[in-house]
């Protein structure tokens, strides 16, 4: 196995589009080459050596694994993890937008806080955040028109407005708060939020999952209630979000309300109900 | 050789290897997860004239399904990836699902997929909802109790069928008493089934038939009841002859359940009325698959 570490050289004050770092995530990447990897610093090619002190640092066993750390960022790092398809980056600091976009394997683990379009486009792999998320994580980027297409989204603090908009697959996890116009215009896919949720939400919902375990403030008028319902996949949930070191209960209890019923969408938002008896 | 009284002829069940799977299914309490079961397993005792054999071969705790509910460990044997397909498919849709409270799940993995909630989701009628959890598609049907939850293949992997004992004893009592002890023993070894209506089979069978239409027909050489005018294989002191058949997942399983289910009538001590233990086998010419009794119990 090889460890990575990378550390910036200067104080980054300039937009840093860290996009063609993500080659090095390729198993059959030459490590030898990540010195010359091109990327873009304050609208200026650099190569990737002269931004940062990179240390490569191999242990005995014989795996071809690789961890990539990046250490010192903050919000003018952007592209990070864009594409990224294999190996695991774990990054210490604040990083700026489109986290992880693109993403096809692998697995990055942001300890810190990010800015919008987090996963956007997203098709496989895990994006873990210790810290808070801004708008549009999991949705599409800018000309797209679907959103993450798989993969799942970890976010230990609060995600911001437009979460999973034009989601198409995938599951996005949220441990606090989000903001307003979650799941708009969702396709398909999962998310779970464990905290308060803005309004708006669902507004435009054609298919997919919102599992809230609050209840929002209020219940669009476009959400029409199925009343309370046992849901066994959920356990089936529970069971992977507990492998995965997910806190969860096991209450398969849920007030079903289906939408966006203005454009007859069949999106489902499930509230836990913590009455073990069933209300109609 | 003769243990406590009981003669142990020199010979062998013949089987044959067959394609299987194996499925959960759950239900909210043990009582609903055995209705659906045992519906799944109706009219499945031979591929003879049933398509496929199946079995219940465990039941499960809460915490040893998917889905955190009692459920039962379920194998079925067909000859042919083609019948097991169409016969785990008819009884899913038509024993499963309409079970209350029932869901379906995969309990094995393998390259062959089958189609489990890739079909049944049409019942959904446009309302189905899929889910991905862990790498894995589950269907979620509508149905008038809530939801129908099924996983979206089964899997296919190698099985053996057709391993078998045979007990002679001077009555039928006895014989049954028997099997009984036998069938007890058996139903403890993993990876196996016991087809037949409560593990045994007393029409047991031969290839071919005097009449062209049949494939099978009775084991004269087994049938007391005119064992004076057939070419016999029973004493005068044979009054009945019961047979149990094992289906299992690898040759090691069966031998291990013929092993138990000889053991448990060879404990029940020498006053049995048991007189001769035996196998079923067509010369070794027709199963690649030999179980060698006498070996076996050593």
């Amino acid at each position: 196995m090889k460890t990575i570490e990378l550390i910036p050289k200067i104080n980054i004050k300039k937009t840093l589009n860290m996009r063609a770092f993500s080659r090095a995530s390729k198993k059959d990447f030459d490590l030898k080459n990540i010195f010359d990897l091109k990327i873009i610093f304050g609208g200026k090619e650099k190569k990737l050596s002269e931004i940062f002190n990179i240390k490569i640092i191999s242990k005995s066993n014989n795996s071809r694994d690789r961890i990539f750390i990046l250490k010192n960022t903050n919000h003018f790092f952007e592209n990070i993890g864009y594409n990224w398809q294999d190996n695991l980056l774990i990054i210490y600091g604040d990083v700026g937008s489109f986290l992880g976009a693109k993403m096809n394997g692998g697995t990055i683990e942001l300890n810190g806080n990010c800015e919008s379009f987090t996963g956007a486009n997203m098709i496989d792999g895990k994006i873990q955040i210790n810290g808070n998320a801004m708008d549009y994580v999991g949705a599409p980027l800018l000309g797209e028109t679907k959103g993450m297409l798989g993969g799942t989204i970890c976010i230990k603090g609060n995600a911001g407005d437009f979460l999973a908009n034009f989601m198409r697959r995938g599951l996005i996890l949220v441990e606090k708060n989000v903001g307003l116009n979650c799941a708009k215009n969702l396709i398909a896919g999962t998310l779970i939020i464990k905290n308060t949720i803005g309004n708006y939400l669902g507004s435009g919902m054609k298919r997919g999952t919102l599992i809230l375990k609050k209840p929002p403030i209020k219940i669009p008028d476009y959400l029409i209630d199925c009343g309370v319902q046992e849901l066994n996949f959920f356990s089936l949930f529970s069971k992977f979000l507990k492998n995965k070191k997910f806190k969860n209960s096991n209450n398969i209890l849920f007030r079903k309300y289906i939408g966006d019923r203005n454009n007859l969408g069949l999106g489902e938002i499930l509230i836990q109900v913590k009455n073990t008896k069933k209300k109609n | 050789m003769k243990i406590n009284n009981i003669e142990i002829w020199d010979t062998f069940a013949e089987a044959f290897p067959m394609k299987c799977s194996r499925l959960i299914v759950t239900a909210q309490n043990l009582y609903w997860a055995k209705q659906a079961a045992e519906s799944f397993c109706g009219f499945a005792t031979s591929v003879i004239a049933c398509g496929c054999e199946i079995g219940i071969e465990k039941i499960l705790s809460k915490d040893k399904t998917p889905d955190n509910r009692p459920g039962i460990s379920i194998l079925i044997f067909s000859v042919s990836s083609k019948e097991l397909e169409k016969q785990i498919l008819n009884r899913a849709g038509q024993c499963v699902m309409t079970s209350p409270t029932s869901a379906l799940f995969s309990g094995n993995k393998g390259e062959i997929k089958i189609k489990l909630g890739n079909a049944l989701r049409y019942f959904g009628d446009g309302y189905q909802i899929s889910k991905m959890i862990n790498e894995k598609r589950y269907w979620r049907v509508p149905v008038m109790d809530g939801e129908f939850l099924c996983e979206e293949f089964a899997y296919q992997m190698q099985g053996i069928g057709g391993g078998n004992f045979l007990i002679l004893a001077d009555t039928v009592k006895n014989a049954l008493k028997a099997a009984e002890e036998a069938v007890k023993a058996m139903k403890k070894i993993k990876n196996t089934i016991l087809p037949f209506p409560g593990g045994v089979v007393r029409s047991g069978s031969k290839v071919g038939s005097k009449y062209k239409s049949l494939i099978a027909s009775t084991n004269f050489e087994y049938c007391p009841s005119i064992k004076s005018i057939v070419n016999s294989k029973l004493g005068k002191d044979i009054g009945a002859v019961l047979e149990i058949v094992i289906d299992g997942l690898t040759e090691n399983d069966i031998s291990n359940s013929i092993k138990a289910g000889i053991n448990a009538i060879l404990k029940m001590g020498p006053n049995t009325g048991i007189k001769v233990i035996s196998a079923g086998n067509y010369g070794g010419k027709l199963g690649p698959y030999h179980f060698h009794i006498r070996k076996i119990i050593k």
